[in-house]
């Protein structure tokens, strides 16, 4: 069952050779024998799910269904889920029900896919280890002492183990890619404005984007499909059509151009790490893509650029969570501020407070100019970057992150090292460019990603260029040994 | 550019945070670390004219006409609430 993608997967539903209720209880089962060594789960839907996957199975009974129909997925607990609690690994919203779906969730029930239980986050998104929830770190599935990534790290490795098909998540400066590149899996951020941000708890709204975690390219665009689209709730949403990513997935790589960034071969980048994406660029190559090295001048400032303008933007977002309409709610207020203080101080953890104190600093009175002002003005010189390179390639190919996965606790006292972790990802985020990752490699057992960035609203090239790479190589084929596979 | 004790306890008050009196010093610290690597923004050399980047594609926000769309669900969403009374949200006591 575990080496089925979900095409196999709907195949077997149609042909009535497995149920949707089956396929739920065996993904449960799973669930409950082995998250403990995880914790990719916060919350489960396990009712829910019996239930949809009951409606699911009567709805092909009577009729056409989409491909989802029946497939089991998790939504990273920042996707709010009429009924089920939401609460983005934070204890400020460890009370929160919320009383509607977000778009994303709305779409993916729509399509009958069946909701397993709520994937663990960095808290409010903000990490990039998921070692920052209220609910415990999630561990890599390939070697249990070492971090999945973050902040999507729940999700990823969620379908690394095999605990679930399909995944959703969020990426605001790597959060879907870089856990997919440290657990082994293939995830996409879509272009900012593809997928609606209504009822995805806000971080930083300029960036914030929904995108599916799969184990292949293939996985991701069935859910991709799903998830994409216009949403008039969504005051940034953009409204074209969805196009069928699957059906262009086998479309040839000949001719197309991709270029290979100099900036992001820096001393930072570990030798195996470069190895997955120059192995990659041969491969491109036999697959008859011509590679040419581009510039992207301004790439050593997408750091500094980022941990502005986010924790900027995350300082008004995360000033809703006051205790008053929801949340948490201190102990016998004294009185507003220190409601207000008691409240926040309590519920928020660490990194959180540190990016709200960091963005509150930059937006103040003196200091706006010279950081939040500068920082968005340097964003729009990174996006011409990208805007310069696509008129002479298609596609850029980089890597994803320094390196393979970090041992928990690593760099817990060094959190300018941990947002270093960010800096391939980063100027996309930025850009506002679609961007994959996808298994490219191994060192010693354990994962290796390279990440393919796009044009504008270019999802579709992405999702061919990975299929075509997963067609023609085994990356992505393997499984963590607790899940059965070998180490390789 | 570094950061001080007093600029710390002034964000924190802005960000309605609390900071105990014996980590003000580690934030500090923490913070001034950050603000140092940030801080390399300046050294960007921006063409002349060069505007703020707001949206990655500078969008213009949509607009719709100003009909009444939603309907009333106050009862929905304070179900989760921390304490409300005939339909209003309770908190301390807001005018001395």
């Amino acid at each position: 069952m575990l080496e089925h993608g979900v095409q196999e997967l709907a195949r077997l539903l149609a042909t009535r050779q497995l149920s949707s209720v089956e396929l739920t209880e065996y993904y449960l089962e799973r669930i409950e024998r082995l998250d403990e060594r995880y914790n990719c789960f916060i919350s489960l839907s396990g009712e829910e799910a019996r239930a949809q996957a009951a409606a699911a199975d009567a709805r092909r009974a009577a009729g056409t269904v989409s491909p989802l129909c029946g497939i089991p997925l998790a939504h990273k607990d920042i996707y709010c889920t009429q009924g089920v609690r939401t609460s983005c690994a934070s204890r400020m919203l460890d009370n929160f029900v919320p009383p509607y779906d977000a778009t994303v969730v709305a779409a993916c029930r729509q399509a009958g896919a069946v909701m397993l239980g709520k994937t663990n986050m960095d808290e409010f998104a903000m990490g990039s280890s998921n070692e920052n929830s209220s609910y415990g770190a999630v561990r890599n599935p390939w070697d249990l002492t070492r971090v999945p990534g973050g902040s999507s790290g729940g999700s990823a490795a969620a379908v690394a183990a095999r605990l679930t098909p399909l995944a959703t998540g969020t990426d605001t400066g790597g959060s879907l890619r870089q856990p997919a590149a440290l657990c082994g899996v293939t995830a996409l951020k879509p272009t900012y404005g593809r997928v609606s941000r209504h009822g995805m708890i806000a971080f930083a709204s300029s960036l914030d984007q929904g995108g599916p975690v799969a184990r292949d390219a293939a996985d991701a665009a069935l859910l991709l499909e799903a998830m994409a689209g216009f949403d008039p709730r969504d005051s940034t949403s953009e409204d074209r059509p969805v196009p069928q990513y699957h059906a262009a997935l086998e479309d040839s790589l000949a001719g197309v151009r991709i270029g290979l960034p100099q900036e992001y071969f820096n001393e930072r980048l570990a030798p195996e790490a470069a190895d997955a994406v120059h192995q990659a660029a041969r491969e491109y190559e036999r697959l008859g893509a011509r590679l040419k090295e581009i510039q992207l001048p301004h790439t050593h400032l997408a750091v500094p650029v980022y941990y502005i303008l986010a924790p900027a933007e995350c300082s008004a977002n995360l000033a809703r969570y006051d205790g008053v309409r929801y949340g948490h709610r201190c102990d016998q207020p004294a009185g507003m501020q220190d409601l207000y203080m008691r409240t926040r101080s309590e519920a928020f953890g660490e990194e959180v407070k540190r990016r709200i104190l960091v963005g509150t600093y930059v937006l103040s009175r003196g200091y706006y100019d010279a950081y939040y002002v500068q920082a968005q003005k340097v964003r729009r010189l990174i996006r011409e970057d990208f805007r310069s390179a696509f008129a002479d390639v298609d596609l850029i190919l980089a890597p994803c992150a320094p390196g393979a996965a970090f041992p928990l606790g690593e760099k817990a006292a060094d959190p300018i090292s941990m947002y270093y972790q960010d800096e391939h990802t980063l100027g996309a985020s930025l850009a506002g460019l679609p961007a994959l990752a996808m298994p490219g490699g191994f060192a010693d057992g354990l994962p290796l990603g390279v990440q393919l960035i796009a044009p504008d609203f270019a999802e579709g090239a992405l999702l061919t260029a990975a299929h075509r790479f997963q067609q023609a190589t085994s990356w992505h084929l393997q499984r963590p040994p607790e899940t059965g596979g070998e180490a390789p | 550019m570094s950061i001080s004790e007093e600029e710390v306890r002034a964000a924190a008050f802005l960000a309605r945070l609390h900071i105990d009196e014996e980590s003000v010093a580690a934030v500090t610290r923490t913070l001034g670390d950050v603000l140092a690597m940030v801080a390399r923004v300046q050294e960007a050399d921006l063409p002349k004219g060069t505007t703020p980047l707001t949206h990655p594609r500078d969008a213009r926000q949509r607009l719709r006409a100003d009909e009444v769309r939603e309907e009333d669900q106050r009862s929905v969403l304070q179900q989760g609430a921390p304490q409300v009374r005939e339909g209003f949200y309770l908190v301390p006591r807001t005018v001395e």
